[in-house]
């Protein structure tokens, strides 16, 4: 890993075109400002990887005949707000 | 356009046209280098819809729109999602979250509310997106528990699929 120090209001550039300035240190919190193109997209990584494992989850061994009974589910406690199957 | 046909672990293989196949920009968080999918139905007035990836025959997401079960979900799109996926107005996006159902306990479903899936349904272009600072979580339970532990409205036995045809 590459290590480097700075100071506030000291930058990095990255890749040419992405810029990481250092804004604040509190305590042992940082405030960092980041300039990228639009089409770079930055993350908490904490978040990144909640919603990595959200996903893997939520893939497993899901057959259509268990989403079929999820949906009877719904159906059968007339879930506020969901499509009835067999309306009155 | 042309018919393709996509090869699926769930469903056979199944043709559908080429303009159906959807872009991911990004892959779906944890899954790299999938870039394709194709929404499938599940049933007629089902809340739920199939994320099948067009590459991996393996995968595929259950989604649903939190607006089909009484949860109020709005968020703004930022400039940068909104400009890579081209979308000028409302319209133009469909947001799709994924859900996530215990085998073992279907009525505890939960969707990911905090990582939605945002699509441009006209240019088929998508991509998984994170709505920082937000109050939306992973695993919003779609039934509520005091909601499950009602009778059943349609069945006064509890007995699962007690319903006529």
């Amino acid at each position: 890993m590459l290590v480097l120090t700075r100071k506030t209001g000291q930058k990095l550039i990255i890749a040419n075109d992405i810029e990481v300035i250092i804004l604040e240190t509190k305590g042992d919190a940082v405030k960092l400002g980041i300039n990228a193109p639009k089409n770079i997209l930055v993350y908490r990584e904490e978040v990144y990887e909640e919603i990595r494992k959200a996903n893997q989850q939520a893939t497993g061994q899901l057959n259509p005949s268990d989403l079929d009974e999820a949906y009877q589910f719904i159906d059968r406690w007339n879930i506020q707000g969901a499509p009835k199957k067999s309306p009155q | 356009m042309a018919e393709v046909t996509i090869h699926t672990a769930r469903f056979g293989d199944i043709n559908v046209d080429e303009s159906r196949i959807i872009t991911f920009l990004s892959p779906i968080f944890g899954f790299d280098g999938l870039t394709k999918y194709v929404v499938l139905d599940h049933s007629d007035d089902s809340p739920f819809k199939w994320l099948q990836s067009t590459e991996d025959t393996d995968l595929a997401f259950v989604v649903t729109n939190p607006k089909f079960f009484g949860i109020p979900y709005e968020f703004a799109i930022s400039e940068e999602v909104a400009e890579q996926l081209d979308i000028q107005n409302s319209e133009d996006a469909l947001v799709l979250n994924i859900v996530n159902i215990p085998q073992d306990n279907p009525g505890k479903m939960t969707a990911n509310l905090l990582g939605p899936v945002v699509m441009n349904q006209n240019a088929m272009k998508a991509m998984q997106i994170v709505l920082s600072d937000s109050e939306f979580s992973t695993k919003t339970r779609l039934i509520p528990d005091d909601v499950l532990e009602q009778q059943p409205s349609s069945s006064s036995t509890g007995l699962p699929s007690g319903k006529g045809e």
